[in-house]
């Protein structure tokens, strides 16, 4: 009966279906479920399955990079008639994502106790968020894509007010929701016009499937002028420049990312811009490749802008949170260099330092996160600069870890992010974008302007209670922070320093 | 070979990672570390320089580091007799410098964190030595640049703070026009390996003028590393560092990474830009020589003769220029390594015995409280002011002897900054060694452990014989006699005349104006204080580089502050009146909060994309 | 007579996401800008099925544009879902929906 089941049911599935190409994402919704399962059923006072959840993530992040590498580089394989591709590139932003949502949990634990809510459906939503990134990486079709993006976005929304009691929390999230909402309406209604468009068999080079990657590449090359493509064009790339937070789609990110509780926080700049990111260089190298000509100013343009908006916005904040979010957005416009190298040169390897500086942000963000997790106070939504004053001081390590993230984002040698920047900056300069990389560099040195000052603070800015340690009638609070926490973040420093001297495995 | 080279280069990383890791709270543990590494170092580099393990020929090694499209960069040793010569003076006097730094450090805390940055200093600048290629250089000179301000600021006082910063500041003004200059000459050249670029260069003709430029930017690398004008006024701040470290980093090595570079891209210099750098390093030497006359502590003393001397080393080079100019400057750069160590070991090993009292007219008769100490600087001062057989005798003849062929004007000025020399190194013999003690600390003053005294004795053995190329191995001999010009015999005989009458003649000026026994005044301050007025304070460059960031940095910052203000708050917030329009409307109220105000900002977006692709915009 | 055209339906559509826009543009009522958004959702979903429609041929049915506007609208109600739940949790800290009284995040 039920192998007849299955058969009617593989027979129903059209060519190509293959259900466990997508296997990683199915265990992450089961496991999504049993936790929320569990979560109701649990007598009170028993241990929930958070621990599990941290560990099955960074298991899983583990065994896609392992899998990245069984791949031979260069294969690809298409499943579910050209929905999703994968290859060595995919599997590892799997492994991205993957490990960004075992951070994200790892620093919920440390945050969500102190705030006094339950970590169980946070954990559900990081994997259910982390599912919908990881099919991300994958799809070459804007069906699969638009849905797979609102799984993240939708449990997005619930991350960003998940702290219930906090009407900056509260705030955040309805603010990122019709923010958010406005841009998939914008991004929909650019997949309308490209599908009426390529769908009209008038026209030369009609797709049977207009929702394909593939097939929409020979339909825009053959038809440039056409308006609905052009518009189109333009509508999805505003859904895409809100993920990846670039002008004039950046607005939103101050108050998000401060309302945010931290953890989400940090998945919102990395994993969600990652995504963005990834979608960006499909989209723009794949389907709207031939509008090259008419997207490469677009694009350079607005890598400006948000290289400009991000660094000058930065300056003189004196919220933590606001900062990275503000910063965050520079780095976004370097990115967006790199992306401009790859449509300007159409080659790979820009691509691959896109993704490089995503990693080294990762881990810098992560860590700088981290530390803020660890500090937050009651309100999480107001960490200041203040609250860092005397840091190295009160726990050197904490310090420490901060100081080479902070390096690494400023992009300063040996760490991660300043072999990072170099290479973007090399794929601007070898794609004769001059003045995007002159911008860039100038960005470069506002930031070290802020990343620096905020070291300053931590090391030289005396604490408010300093004084009364040094008369020894006050400890200094000290600062818990669980083992695992710090073990991880040491991992993350130190891969930044590592990367700093040796990315010889980078086929660039 | 390519194994060697590479313990060499990693030895002291590895003591650093051991002392990172066990020794933070270990001094001696970390001290014995950072010796035995720094003794490895030296040792191999005697196995190659003299135990056979080099043949003297140019060995080049490289491995892929990455690949970039069609940009590749590699990592790889690129040895040749220039190198051997540097390498021999960074591990052996470094080796003894870590020797000394153990006696000295003995009362430091952080003993720990003062080796781990020797540690990582040497393998910085071992790195810079067998660099194959410039981008490599750069990224050993940034570290360089990163140990030196660790050390500089080891005491963390105020004062050691802030020369830390600002050696890092004004370093890194140097280093953005040596990055801009590597990143042109990979323009042109297409590579920044050194063993192409000779190649590179005779392939490829270019334009004198670029050339120029890229020499002259190479060069800002040399002027923020080897302190020259103007960008000298980190050195003398520096020495609020430990007394070994500036003997290490600020007089024999780190300081001469800058002619060193010079020596590596020689080919790159044309006459124009040649002819600039002899300005610059003529400037150097001259004015730090009178500036030295002002100062009362003994390590600015020294440092301003530091700066002095490498302007000698620049202008050696700047003079012949090719691989003339790289050995004559490199020849220098041995026997300076020697001497000027010894001096501000032998200056340390005076500090370390007055409790760290570095005035020397508060000191005073030290000779006979520490004789071994007082001979050997001795033998370092008559090194340096050019007495001649010693070794600064045969370096800076062979200065003057290209001098005296290329420039008249140049040579004349050496002259005088000779005998300048002379005279204030005179100075502190005088003041600080002879005579009467002028304090309690200096009477209570005693020799130093037999292990500081072990490493005095040996530079002064050095200083006095480094000058004689027959006793150099046989690679580095050839090597220096091949390339520095030999003076006729007439020129012989007054060359011999002229250090002997600069050399002893500046010593008996500096007896006859300095020598006061129990006076504790300066008497060139009493008898002309206008002059030392302006010596002391060095001709206002730092009070010009504070002004200029108090009147104009800060300006600047304000003004910035203002348009911030002008464009964030009063534009797009309040300014209603003046920008019209939607996106007026929206930036208008951009950060107030409120969502609405947001959504403009996607309007304007849409609309902008729109008219973008659709070429309307 | 005129049949409705294609044009018609993306005339419509248009009007419809026009409409959302200037809402969400204008509205100081979160519970509004939500129903905009819904209304640009389903303007976009009108015009997909309208394509779908017309631009079909026995080769190329084109069901695929059928099949999305699923997804939208179920995601779309998830959105709203979501939204309504923030709105209600932040009406009884706040007691207010309106947009102008949400600007404790600024700066």
């Amino acid at each position: 009966m039920l192998t007849q089941a299955a058969e009617t049911f593989r027979s129903l599935a059209p060519n190509g279906v293959d259900w466990s190409s997508i296997a990683p994402e199915i265990a992450l919704g089961v496991w999504a479920l049993y936790v929320l399962l569990r979560e109701a059923f649990r007598k009170p006072g028993s241990r929930g399955a958070a621990t599990f959840t941290t560990i099955f993530l960074l298991l899983f992040s583990l065994l896609c990079v392992r899998n990245a590498f069984a791949i031979p580089a260069g294969a690809s394989a298409s499943f579910f008639g050209g929905m999703i591709e994968q290859s060595r590139t995919t599997e590892l932003l799997r492994a991205f994502f993957l490990f960004s949502g075992f951070l994200t949990t790892l620093l919920g634990g440390t945050l969500l106790k102190k705030q006094g809510v339950p970590q169980a459906e946070f954990d559900v939503l990081i994997l259910l968020a982390t599912a919908g990134l990881m099919l991300l990486a994958q799809v070459r079709d804007f069906i699969l894509l638009f849905v797979a993006l609102e799984t993240m976005s939708i449990s997005m929304y619930v991350l960003v007010a998940y702290i219930r009691h906090s009407a900056s929390s509260l705030e955040a999230g309805i603010k990122y929701l019709t923010q958010s909402g406005l841009s998939s309406a914008l991004l929909l209604a650019g997949i309308a016009l490209l599908f009426g468009a390529a769908g009209n068999t008038a026209l030369p080079g009609a797709c049977a499937d207009p929702f394909s990657f593939r097939e929409l590449r020979v339909f825009i090359f053959l038809n440039q002028g056409n308006a609905f493509v052009l518009g189109g064009a333009a509508l999805v790339l505003c859904g895409l420049f809100f993920k990846i937070a670039a002008v004039p789609f950046q607005i939103w990110v101050g108050d998000v990312y401060q309302g945010a509780p931290t953890p989400v926080t940090a998945y919102l700049g990395v994993a969600s811009k990652a995504a963005g990111f990834v979608l960006l260089v499909n989209v723009v190298t794949g389907p709207l490749l031939p509008l090259r000509g008419v997207l490469l100013p677009l694009l350079s343009a607005v890598a400006i802008l948000t290289i400009l908006f991000g660094n000058l916005a930065a300056l003189g904040q004196q919220n933590v949170k606001r900062l990275m979010g503000l910063s965050g957005i520079a780095h976004a416009g370097y990115l967006l260099m790199g992306v401009c190298a790859a449509m300007a040169l159409n080659v790979d390897w820009p691509i691959v330092a896109v993704y490089f500086y995503l990693f080294t942000y990762l881990l810098a963000s992560y860590a700088i996160f981290g530390v803020m997790s660890v500090l937050s106070g009651e309100d999480d939504s107001a960490q200041t600069l203040n609250d860092y004053a005397g840091l190295m001081k009160r726990d050197s390590f904490l310090g420490g870890i901060l100081a080479v993230s902070l390096g690494s984002l400023a992009g300063i040698p040996p760490m991660a992010g300043f072999v990072a920047k170099l290479f973007l900056f090399i794929a601007a300069f070898t794609a004769h974008l001059y003045w995007l990389a002159a911008v860039g560099l100038f960005g470069v040195v506002v930031s070290i302007y802020y990343y620096f000052n905020w070291m300053r603070v931590a090391v030289f800015v005396p604490c408010k209670t300093e004084d009364e340690v040094e008369a020894g009638t006050l400890k200094a609070a000290p600062i818990a922070s669980g083992f695992w926490l710090r073990t991880v973040l040491t991992t993350l420093a130190l891969i930044t320093v590592c990367l700093g001297f040796w990315q010889g495995f980078l086929a660039l | 070979m390519t194994r060697t080279l590479l313990t060499i280069l990693l030895s002291p990383l590895c003591a650093a990672a051991l002392i990172a890791l066990f020794g933070r709270r270990r001094g001696r543990l970390s001290a014995a570390i950072s010796v035995a590494s720094a003794g490895l170092q030296a040792a191999l580099t005697l196995f190659l320089l003299v135990g056979g393990g080099w043949d003297g020929s140019t060995f080049r090694d490289t491995a892929t580091w990455l690949t970039l499209g069609e940009l590749q960069i590699d990592l790889g040793f690129y040895f040749n007799q220039m190198s051997a010569l540097l390498l021999g003076v960074v591990t052996i006097v470094g080796f003894l410098i870590h020797v000394f730094a153990v006696g000295y450090s003995d009362d430091d805390k952080a003993r720990g964190r003062f080796f781990g940055g020797l540690s990582i200093f040497m393998f910085s600048m071992t790195g810079i030595v067998l660099s194959e290629n410039l981008f490599m250089l750069f990224i050993f000179w940034e570290l360089v640049g990163f140990s030196s301000y660790m050390l500089i600021g080891h005491y963390l006082t105020d004062v050691a703070s802030a020369a830390a910063k600002k050696a890092f500041i004004v370093n890194r003004v140097g280093d953005f026009g040596f990055l801009l200059g590597i990143i042109w000459c990979f323009w042109q050249f297409g590579t920044v390996s050194l063993a192409e670029l000779p190649q590179a260069l005779s392939a490829s003709p270019v334009a004198a003028c670029t050339l120029t430029f890229i020499g002259l930017l190479l060069f800002c690398g040399v002027m923020g590393k080897s302190a020259q004008m103007p960008l000298h006024v980190w050195l003398p701040d520096a020495m609020a560092g430990p007394t070994p470290v500036s003997a290490l980093i600020h007089a024999a090595t780190m300081v001469a990474a800058g002619v060193y570079l010079l020596g590596r891209v020689a080919f790159i210099f044309n006459p124009q830009a040649l002819s600039v750098i002899l300005a610059v390093g003529l400037a150097t030497a001259f004015l730090s020589a009178l500036f030295a006359f002002g100062q009362t502590d003994i390590k600015k003393i020294l440092a301003y003769s530091t700066l002095s001397q490498l302007g000698f080393m620049v202008v050696a080079f700047a003079l012949a220029g090719g691989s003339e100019g790289a050995a004559t400057s490199q020849f220098h750069l041995t026997t300076h390594a020697f001497f000027k160590a010894l001096l501000f070991l032998g200056a340390g090993s005076v500090i370390h015995a007055c409790h760290h009292e570095q005035d020397i007219y508060k000191m005073g008769g030290l000779w006979k409280k520490m004789p071994v100490t007082f001979v050997t600087f001795l033998l370092a001062t008559l090194a340096i002011a050019g007495v001649p057989y010693l070794s600064g005798f045969f370096s800076k003849d062979a200065i003057l002897l290209l001098a005296k062929h290329a420039n008249p004007a140049a040579f004349w000025l050496l002259v005088v900054t000779s005998f300048l020399t002379a005279t204030y190194m005179g100075r502190i013999i005088f003041v600080a060694f002879l005579g009467k003690a002028r304090s309690h600390a200096v009477e209570a003053a005693h020799e130093s452990r037999p292990d500081m005294l072990f490493a005095l004795v040996i530079l002064a053995i050095g200083a006095v014989l480094a000058g004689y190329t027959g006793l150099y191995p046989h690679a580095l001999a050839s090597y220096l006699e091949a390339n520095i010009a030999e003076p006729t015999h007439a020129e012989h005989a007054s060359m011999l005349l002229i250090s002997a009458i600069l050399s002893l003649g500046g010593l008996l000026a500096a007896f006859f104006i300095y020598y006061r026994p129990g006076k504790n005044t300066d008497t060139f301050e009493k008898a002309a204080p206008g002059v030392y007025g302006v010596l002391r304070e060095k001709l206002w460059f730092d009070n010009l580089y504070d002004w200029y960031v108090r009147a104009v940095q800060q300006r600047v910052a304000n003004l910035v502050a203002i348009l911030e203000l002008v464009v964030i708050q009063g534009v797009l917030v309040r300014g209603s009146g003046g920008v019209a329009g939607l996106i007026g409307l929206a930036a208008r109220r951009a950060h107030t909060g409120s969502l609405n105000t947001y959504f403009y900002w996607f309007a304007a977006g849409v609309l902008a994309f729109w008219l973008t692709t659709s070429g309307i915009l | 007579m005129h049949a409705i055209a294609l044009n018609h339906y993306l005339i419509v559509a248009a009007l419809l996401f026009a409409t959302g826009f200037a809402g969400v543009l204008v509205r100081r009522n979160l519970i509004i800008v939500l129903m905009c958004l819904e209304l640009m959702l389903n303007a976009a979903n009108i015009a997909l099925v309208a394509f779908a429609r017309f631009n079909a041929t026995p080769e190329h049915p084109l069901m695929d544009g059928n099949a999305f506007v699923f997804f939208v609208i179920t995601v779309a109600a998830a959105e709203v879902a979501v939204g309504l739940a923030i709105v209600v949790a932040l009406y009884r800290r706040r007691s207010t929906v309106m947009t102008d009284d949400l600007t404790a995040l600024k700066k």
